[in-house]
């Protein structure tokens, strides 16, 4: 991961914190909040008056108490996670890569980021003091990885800000617990007296996963940037995303429809250099108003083509209604897919490109997806012999069984009354919609057992049958003659 | 009379063709195997690239001309690209094209309630040059509509399938060819006892540009048209039933 850095954030009393910034009475005051767990009294959160004390999180409340019998004690259970994705998002300005550490850090990806302030060491400032003045005591340190950035954070006293690469040299001077494992790993750290991370690097890697589980080989690989480590941003980066604001609100299709285009041409153009295509379009229309109005256009495959994206809006530009005037188009591609720029040839050429262009029209018009492509499926019952998939699947090795199969097919069946020798003869003549049709010619019977896993209805037995005008049916008799039911009979599809 | 050679006769049809203001389709396009139909053609050539309209009256008939025009669509598919079905509520069982030389994988279903939009899918297919084939069932389609099919198909020179089935008598339209096809009596595949056969069509051209409309008895078999032989007589299906049993 060469060029990579991170910023680790600690706010070492983030509850406690908290309450002083709503309640600023309380600053030196020595405070907890305290929980109730299996029937104890245990204390959640302290603030930095009550740790000089001796108190500290976990402890049972009554201890607390003989350590300090005015300490004051508040009622309720904040939550660390939720006040941290709130800081978080603020903190989208520095980064779009903000992750939230639990329970009280941050984790944010700086790679390219602090050139922009000029630098780490005045990027690092402006972070570190924005938290100071938001009352919030803190700790931070930007390393190569995210995980040295933790280790400095709450291990190192200096430097905070470690030069790319020496994160190595720091890194085997930290106590064990500079590496994020869990209790039971440094406990069996401890008891073995393996008191610094230099320790477990003189041992044999081979023998640390066997005797300390895989956690410790990660979490060491990630510190020391031996593998990657991603973080979870808490707001998921939207990268295709152009703005348009207007100077004079716009009220005219024609308007909307330059601005679209302006947008797509910057858009389209990013995606083409970034050998992206577009699934996805949204355009959003912010009114002057406040409204917004918003059209979505979908394509079956990944394309920057701007004539292509215009013609599946241009229909729907009526719909948009400008109100007082539309001041500011976005246009956002939330989905989209790599597509390089030889892929059109390997696809089946322009003709395919064609087709999907044709699909995506229909898909706009209609407002739905209405195209299908039949596919064989494993089934013998007709009703399941086939499946639709979209047509973006073209080629399939299955083949369709070779058994005569009718033309058009009804479903459901179409019952009929019949005049039939039994047991297996083919009908004689058959009476289908007050119409009745005297049988010339018959094939049968063929057999067709229901699939029992599927569901429960009864075998049927398929005749080709051919009327004295030469039209031919596929009917069917459901069940047996000697089940308590009836037989019925039904005509399932009419042959070509 | 016998002077005047088959040559001659062939060279005079061109030119009455090119006065009467006949397109021939492209040198490139598919020949698509017709068998004995091909006399009504020009040329002997079934004319791709055009509209044609099929008309049926009942749904025997509306099953028979989806045979009949699965047929020419596999054929036209042959050189590649992609047939598409459009049709408000979609009754092709996918297989049972196979019969008809087409896989049905190769076609795009498009199911599409409103009457207006599916005109307007069929008027862009025609208009895509990577269709090889558009097949639209639409009974309710005006002069004015397939005029606008038809000058969309000159431009591309893409083949339209009109299927309009209705009971009742049904306006008249601009189309290449207008057809019927009626189911007929098929043939015993075993000498001497009652089965159906392959599929055999009456096959009616009623209306065809540049061309003779005709009358003909055809049966699909082994993947070309071929005159249906004479049937070998048999008893009729009842009587022999009630006899046996």
């Amino acid at each position: 991961m060469p060029g990579r850095r991170y910023l680790s954030i600690w706010f070492r009393h983030l509850i406690t914190d908290q309450h002083i910034r709503h309640q600023p009475a309380h600053k030196n005051e020595a405070f907890v909040f305290a929980t109730r767990e299996k029937n104890l009294d245990i204390v959640s959160f302290a603030s930095p008056a009550a740790v000089s004390h001796g108190i500290h999180t976990g402890m049972v409340l009554s201890d607390a108490r003989l350590l300090l019998p005015d300490v004051r004690i508040l009622p309720g259970n904040p939550d660390p996670g939720r006040l941290l994705r709130q800081i978080a998002l603020r903190f989208n300005r520095y980064s779009p890569i903000v992750a939230v550490d639990p329970p009280d850090g941050l984790l944010i990806d700086i790679t390219g980021c602090a050139h922009l302030w000029g630098g780490e060491a005045a990027y690092y400032t402006d972070i570190v003091t924005r938290i100071l003045d938001g009352g919030y005591d803190v700790r931070a340190a930007i390393a190569d990885t995210a995980g040295a950035a933790w280790a400095f954070t709450r291990h190192l006293k200096r430097p905070l800000i470690v030069p790319p690469g020496e994160h190595k040299t720091y890194l085997p001077t930290l106590p064990p617990t500079a590496l994020r494992l869990s209790t039971a790993i440094l406990e069996r750290l401890r008891s073995l007296g393996m008191s610094r991370i230099r320790h477990i690097l003189d041992q044999p890697r081979t023998t640390l996963t066997p005797r300390f589980g895989k956690e410790l080989l990660q979490r060491l690989d990630q510190a020391f940037g031996e593998t990657e480590e991603y973080l979870l941003p808490v707001v998921p980066p939207v990268p295709y995303r152009e703005r348009l604001p207007c100077l004079e609100p716009v009220v005219t299709a024609g308007g909307i429809e330059y601005a679209l285009t302006r947008l797509l041409e910057i858009l389209c153009g990013r995606l083409e250099q970034e050998g992206k295509g577009l699934r996805t379009a949204l355009l959003q229309c912010h009114r002057v108003d406040g409204k917004v109005m918003q059209l979505t256009a979908g394509t079956i495959r990944a394309t920057c083509s701007i004539t292509h994206l215009l013609k599946l809006f241009e229909t729907r530009i009526p719909t948009i209604e400008p109100g007082l005037g539309i001041e500011l188009f976005t246009l956002e591609a939330p989905v989209t897919e790599d597509a390089p720029p030889g892929q059109e040839s390997l696809w089946g050429g322009h003709r395919a490109v064609e087709i999907a262009e044709f699909l995506d029209r229909i898909t706009a018009k209609t407002g739905s997806v209405v195209f299908s492509r039949m596919l064989p499926a494993q089934h013998h019952w007709p009703e399941r012999s086939f499946r639709s998939v979209l047509p973006d699947q073209s080629e399939s090795n299955e083949t369709w069984p070779a058994d005569p199969r009718p033309i058009h097919l009804f479903d459901p069946p179409e019952p009929i009354s019949v005049t039939a020798p039994i047991p297996d003869y083919p009908p004689m003549s058959f009476r289908y919609r007050n119409t009745l049709y005297k049988v010339a010619a018959a094939n049968g019977p063929t057999r067709i057992e229901n699939e029992w896993w599927v569901d429960t209805a009864r075998p049927r037995d398929y005749y080709t049958v051919e009327d004295e005008q030469g039209a031919r049916y596929w009917i069917f008799r459901s069940g047996h003659y000697e089940d308590e039911q009836p037989a019925r009979w039904y005509l399932h599809g009419l042959f070509a | 009379m016998s002077a005047v050679s088959n040559d001659t006769i062939q060279r005079l049809r061109q030119e009455l063709l090119l006065i009467e203001g006949y397109k021939a389709p492209e040198s490139d396009a598919p020949d698509i195997p017709i068998g004995p139909l091909a006399d009504a053609f020009p040329n002997r050539r079934f004319p791709t690239g055009k509209l044609h309209e099929f008309l049926a009256g009942t749904v025997q008939q509306a099953a028979a001309t989806g045979g009949f025009i699965s047929t020419l669509a596999g054929a036209l598919l042959g050189q590649g690209g992609e047939a598409i079905w459009i049709a408000k509520k979609r009754r092709v069982f996918p297989p049972g094209l196979g019969a008809f030389g087409i896989s049905a994988h190769r076609i795009i279903f498009c199911d599409i309630r409103n009457e207006k939009h599916l005109l307007w899918v069929t008027e862009e297919a025609l208009r895509c040059t990577g269709i090889s084939a558009v097949i639209a069932e639409t009974a309710d389609i005006g002069y004015t509509a397939s005029l606008r099919l038809q000058l969309a198909i000159d431009e591309s020179r893409v083949t339209g399938f009109l299927l309009r089935q209705s009971s009742t008598q049904l306006p008249p339209i601009a189309s290449a060819a207008r057809w019927r096809i009626s189911p007929a009596r098929s043939r015993s595949p075993i000498p001497g006892l009652i089965r159906v056969g392959c599929p055999c069509w009456t096959i009616e051209l009623e209306k065809v540009r540049n061309g003779r409309p005709g009358l003909w008895q055809l049966e699909w078999r082994a993947g070309r048209f071929q005159p249906i032989e004479p049937a070998t007589v048999a008893l009729p299906y009842p009587e022999r039933r009630r006899k046996t049993g």
